[in-house]
């Protein structure tokens, strides 16, 4: 069992845009702790679901592992090679190696671009074959993603496919180049519910056959919680608990966890769910709550919870969260 | 290459009807511009007369059925005039713009997709030649380059390459953030390949309807520098300068001199500006629910 | 008499292309007090249809022929006027959008302020403010925000400021499209136990419109199912959930994930959604119908009552 991905500390703030004025009169730098300081690690095969709301750092965990941005501080460490060792042209040669797949289809494809080009541009731009060899495997690969024939589909413009198709279109594009890693920012976030889970069961198709890893994003735990091994709950930049699905799904630890799992609709009128809806809403991550990010919020909070930030500890087997006062423990 | 642009290009217009107002505007501006240089192209087989001949007719004869656009003051036949009259601005106008894209377009592509220093320098060059009244800056350019078809084109480019700068730099710092440019960079694309195969055919559409609008700005522009006096010797038929002796004949009531000219200068500039407002529209469709 | 009541209504949008039904002979009504879930998937006429109840079709969309009546008055054929007073006063819309729906360059009170004298022009800008803040607080905005601007308030807190414009003038009728497609989770779950919890103190009757199966399960009574602008199915939400008729409804509900449900298999309907410029023959559903037979190609079915549900499929229909 080999480690694919090993993040350690990672970190990534971002300046925040400050006015003329503001910069004159106040010294202080503003910053988005977009990401503070995570760690963890990936098995090749595995799918982990990186969960949590908008501000969590989700979204640019995953840009940070596939280095389309650089971190503050923190290593990301993928198959063995450092990242931060990568730059120029070597870097853009081992992206075949790690790829994306983006959440709205219909912006991720380039209006101008024919469909069939933007997936063999992926090839011709790594150098891969000779021009009749990627034209081959383009074609190939539309017809995998389930674009057959694939000469209806070629010559297209994204504007003239449903968003389903165009989705396919950003899967077959990522893995034309055969890539040992794909992280996956809300897939089906902006498709048509009734072909949601036809994308997803392409994607767990495609990931056997091509031998893959992923990195799902996302804010739908459901969706997480029937494609994905293990989860890790992200908050402000912070991971609150990681562990195997059924672990932090089934037994959660972190009240966050308990709140996040309590608020989501169930589409069964029968489902008796105890709501424990926490008040408020996320704060701003340019500057998170002192000690635990979510104490503000905790319906269980004390009063170290405001002094103390507390650690991801493994608080039984495999299961980690990050809380002074887990539940169920 | 051109021929399959061309063959690609005829069907659309065909469309173009069906495309309501703007169809229709773009249809009548690329009317009006066409008949205006195929009347100025074929000037050799229709003009009735020698442009430059003179004392042809009585001097500042009025519309007639020998001379139906009248006489000037040398006795030469206007109609002639008008026919020959388009090509000079034509040549300055096209001239212009042509040099305007070679230089606008990559400069402002190259420097906002290169950022930081690069970016903000050019911009202040641009925005400070863009401070400058258009007209003053073409005629300050033109008086030191001197006459000639190639100079007042030239003084009309650097007038006009900071629009084409700030429209293309606009567009591209947008299309920079898009997903599908960082989804060029994700599949290993390089920075030429991605500011030409990602932005550039993106930023195209909003080129076209600048460059129609240069093309109208130009042929007011050299109107203007000939009336000036500038740009262009006195033995070519230019609607400019019948403009400035039209001008003054017109307190007497002679004013078949410079209505003409005139008015072709109008149908040109605004068949131009109707071309690029329906142009902008149709290829910025709005997205239908 | 029911508070809403639409019959047959039909809303064609003219473009370029073709007439395209986005509505097409849709039938439903809702009773005081209670909650009508108007669900379906992207591009099946559930926005346009609650914007008929309040005709606010934006153009190139008519509403070409049907009625909709609200507490008996005609909302289609009324008056600009009377339409006019009625928009706010008895009938609430919450948009989609919180971020464009709201004036960025006014502050939240001017905005109650507006609506509540445009309907008024005799209560005072005092008077209108104060009622503002107490329609704010009970929704769990602090009073003193009443000045703040659009952006200084957060998603969810922006939602909020809708729904209390969508209350500010008391309607009887509250349709809400899509209130909580733009919000986190947790959020959503807030707005969502707010609008039950006004539900129940206001009396009000609400017509909820989402793509979102989960949250019409627990907050509609009765729910509504639309297919490329026709409803084919309407029922009782605890049937409709339990014993779904409609071919479409029965895979739209097998694709849901549910996270109480262990080992759960999700399924998917093949295809896509008819392009309505040039709509297939028959029920509009049957290209992607498991079930479909000869007489689906060619005859469109009628919505017909069994029991308490209304269905519009060939299946269930003995003639």
């Amino acid at each position: 069992m080999s480690n694919i991905l090993e993040v350690a500390n990672l970190k990534k703030y971002f300046p925040v845009e400050k006015s003329f004025l503001d910069k004159l009169l106040t010294s202080q730098k503003g910053f988005v702790h977009a990401v503070d300081d995570i760690s963890f690690s990936m098995n090749r095969g595995d799918i982990l679901g990186l969960v949590g709301e908008s501000g969590s750092g989700k979204s640019t965990t995953a840009r940070l592992c596939l280095k389309l941005i650089e971190p503050s501080s923190g290593s990301v460490v993928f198959d063995g090679m450092d990242l931060s060792k990568l730059g120029g042209e070597e870097l853009r040669r081992f992206r075949k190696n790690m790829q994306l797949i983006f959440q709205d289809p219909t912006a991720s494809l380039s209006p101008r671009i024919k469909v069939g080009d933007a997936i063999r541009h992926a090839l011709s731009f790594q150098g891969v074959g000779t021009p009749s060899e990627q034209t081959e495997r383009t074609r190939a690969m539309l017809e995998r993603v389930g674009l057959k024939p694939w000469s209806n589909f070629y010559d297209r413009y994204p504007h003239q496919l449903s968003g389903g198709q165009k989705q396919r279109v950003v899967i077959a594009r990522a893995l034309v180049l055969n890539p040992r890693f794909v992280a996956a920012d809300e897939p089906i976030a902006m498709v048509d519910v009734s072909v949601r889970a036809q994308i997803l069961e392409l994607m767990l198709e495609l990931k056997k056959e091509f031998d893959l890893t992923y990195l799902f994003i996302t804010h739908d735990l459901a969706m997480a919680n029937y494609v994905c091994h293990s989860i890790a709950i992200m908050y402000l930049g912070k991971i609150l608990e990681t562990g195997s699905k059924e672990e932090v799904f089934g037994r959660p630890l972190h009240p966050y966890t308990l709140a996040l799992l309590s608020s989501i609709p169930v589409p069964d009128p029968k489902a008796k769910i105890e709501r424990i809806i926490p008040k408020g809403e996320i704060p701003s991550p340019i500057n998170p709550p002192k000690g635990c990010r979510f104490h503000p919020r905790c319906p269980y909070a004390q009063n170290i919870c405001s002094e103390r930030e507390p650690q991801l500890e493994e608080i039984k087997p495999h299961h980690y969260a990050a809380c002074f006062f887990p539940r169920h423990a | 290459m051109r021929g399959r642009i061309v063959v690609q290009f005829l069907p659309r217009l065909a469309s173009l009807r069906k495309r309501g107002l703007a169809g229709w505007i773009t249809i009548i501006g690329l009317v009006m511009v066409t008949g205006v240089v195929l009347m100025t192209l074929s000037a050799p087989w229709i003009s009735p007369h020698d442009p430059n001949e003179i004392a042809l007719g009585p001097v500042l004869g009025p519309p007639s059925w020998s001379f139906p656009l009248g006489t000037n003051n040398m006795g030469q036949d206007m109609l002639s005039r008008l026919i020959w009259g388009g090509s000079n601005m034509l040549q300055v106008a096209l001239l212009a713009v042509i040099v305007c894209v070679t230089v606008g377009v990559p400069v402002g592509l190259l420097c906002s997709f290169a950022g930081g220093l690069v970016d903000k320098s050019s911009s202040l060059v641009m925005d400070s030649i863009y401070a400058f009244p258009g007209l003053v800056l073409a005629i300050a350019i033109s008086a030191m380059l001197g006459p000639g078809v190639v100079n007042m084109a030239l003084s009309i480019a650097v007038v006009y390459v900071p629009s084409y700068y700030r429209i293309v730099r606009s567009q591209v710092l947008s299309i920079k953030e898009l997903p599908y440019v960082e989804a060029a960079r994700t599949i290993g694309a390089r920075g030429r390949s991605t500011l030409l195969r990602y932005i550039l055919p993106n930023v195209l559409p909003s080129i076209v309807a600048v460059a129609t609008m240069n093309f109208a700005d130009a042929i007011l522009t050299a109107a203007g520098l000939t009336f000036v006096g500038l740009g262009l010797p006195i033995s070519t038929p230019d609607w400019g300068w019948d403009l400035t002796y039209g001008r003054r004949l017109l307190p007497s009531g002679i004013w078949w001199v410079i209505a003409f000219p005139g008015l072709m200068i109008v149908i040109l500039a605004l068949g131009f500006a109707l071309a690029g407002e329906g142009l902008s529209e149709l290829l910025n469709p709005k997205l239908e629910q | 008499m029911p508070l809403l009541d639409i019959q047959s209504l039909v809303v064609e949008y003219h473009t370029l292309r073709a007439v395209v039904k986005a509505v097409d002979r849709v039938s439903l009504s809702v009773e005081k007090g209670q909650t009508l879930g108007l669900v379906g998937e992207s591009g099946c006429g559930k926005s346009t249809l609650g914007l008929s109840a309040i005709r606010l079709v934006p153009s190139p969309g008519r509403i070409v022929s049907g009625s909709v009546t609200l507490d008996g008055t005609d909302v289609v054929n009324c008056s600009e006027n009377e339409i006019r007073r009625m928009r706010g006063k008895r009938v609430g819309y919450v948009f989609q959008d919180p971020m464009t729906s709201l004036n960025p360059v006014k502050n939240i009170g001017a905005h109650f302020v507006e609506m509540i004298r445009t309907h008024d022009s005799k209560v005072s800008r005092e008077d209108a403010l104060k009622r503002a803040q107490s329609v704010l607080e009970r929704l769990g905005i602090l009073p003193e925000r009443i000045l703040d601007f659009p952006h200084q308030f957060s998603g969810g807190m922006r939602q909020r400021v809708m729904i209390g414009l969508a209350l500010a003038l008391g309607p009887e009728l509250v349709v809400a499209d899509e209130p909580t497609t733009s919000l986190d989770v947790i959020v959503e779950a807030q707005i969502i136990a707010l609008l039950r919890q006004l539900k129940e103190s206001l009396r009000l009757t609400l017509v909820l419109i989402t793509h979102n199966i989960g949250i019409v399960a627990e907050t509609a009574d009765r729910v509504a199912v639309m297919y490329a602008g026709r409803l084919s199915e309407l029922g009782e939400t605890g049937s409709l959930f339990a014993k779904p008729m409609h071919p479409y409804t029965q895979a739209l509900l097998k694709s849901v994930p549910n996270i109480t449900k262990k080992d759960q298999v999700l399924s998917w309907i093949p295809g896509a959604p008819p392009d309505l410029a040039e709509p297939p023959p028959g029920c509009l559903f049957h290209p992607r119908c498991p079930y479909a037979f000869d007489r689906c190609r060619k005859e469109e079915p009628l919505l017909l009552r069994h029991d308490d549900t209304e269905v519009a499929c060939h299946l269930y229909d003995r003639r």
